[in-house]
């Protein structure tokens, strides 16, 4: 089974962790800020299919 | 040494009694000076999934990532548009910084220790729950908020623990 159909751009990026208060989201990674300021969030793949 | 001791001591003292007063709705709340680290407008929110309601998502404040809350439905009350009034006041509280979203910030008055009042003793609704004491100033009463509970409250507990 495919997990990702097409990888449209690849970036690489420094993964930042979400902010304590948030505590520990299932499936999400953690986030990145983007070149223009903005925040992207980073899926865990593995978390997302084991929850 | 004992001139930097000094300055120190002044810093605290010049804080103190100060409190950050702004508004949700008709309610004038306030908050302790020392805890407010900054104020900004409202600026664009990252969604994040599985949070309570008034956890808003994350912001992007000078490549520091931090949670936003927004006040107004932290109390329970009707979410409005955000507009140009809008702010968030970033607090620092036990090393965690959030930013609450409040209607308006109004501003920073002293409220003698005299003035302020514990909260009635009816439990009814959040009023107890968050709030420290009760300020009069002038005809007026300013809620004033504890942090501490507003951050820290058994709902979000539970969302930690449900997610383990």
């Amino acid at each position: 089974m495919d997990i990702v159909g097409e990888i449209v751009i690849s970036e690489a990026m420094v993964t930042k962790t979400l902010p304590n208060y948030i505590k520990k989201v299932q499936g999400i990674a953690g986030c990145t800020i983007l070149g223009d300021g903005g925040i992207s969030l980073i899926l865990d793949v593995n978390g997302l299919l084991t929850r | 040494m004992a001139i930097v001791d000094e300055t120190a001591e002044t810093a605290e003292d010049t804080q103190k009694g100060k409190f950050l007063t702004f508004s949700i709705g008709k309610e004038a709340y306030g908050f302790e000076i020392k805890y407010v680290t900054e104020i900004i407008g409202i600026q664009e929110i990252t969604e994040v999934p599985e949070l309570p309601v008034y956890v808003k998502g994350i912001i992007n404040l000078r490549g520091k990532i931090i949670p936003v809350m927004d006040v107004r439905l932290r109390f329970k009350k009707v979410a409005i548009e955000y507009n140009d009034r809008t702010c968030i006041v970033v607090i620092d509280i036990h090393d965690i910084s959030i930013g609450l979203i409040v209607d308006h910030v109004v501003e920073v008055l002293v409220i003698p220790p005299e003035n302020i009042v514990p909260p009635p003793a009816v439990k009814t609704g959040f009023h107890n729950r968050y709030i420290k004491g009760i300020g009069k100033v002038d005809n007026e009463v300013k809620l004033l908020l504890d942090c501490d509970k507003l951050l820290n409250d058994e709902e979000v507990d539970t969302l930690s623990v449900s997610l383990e």
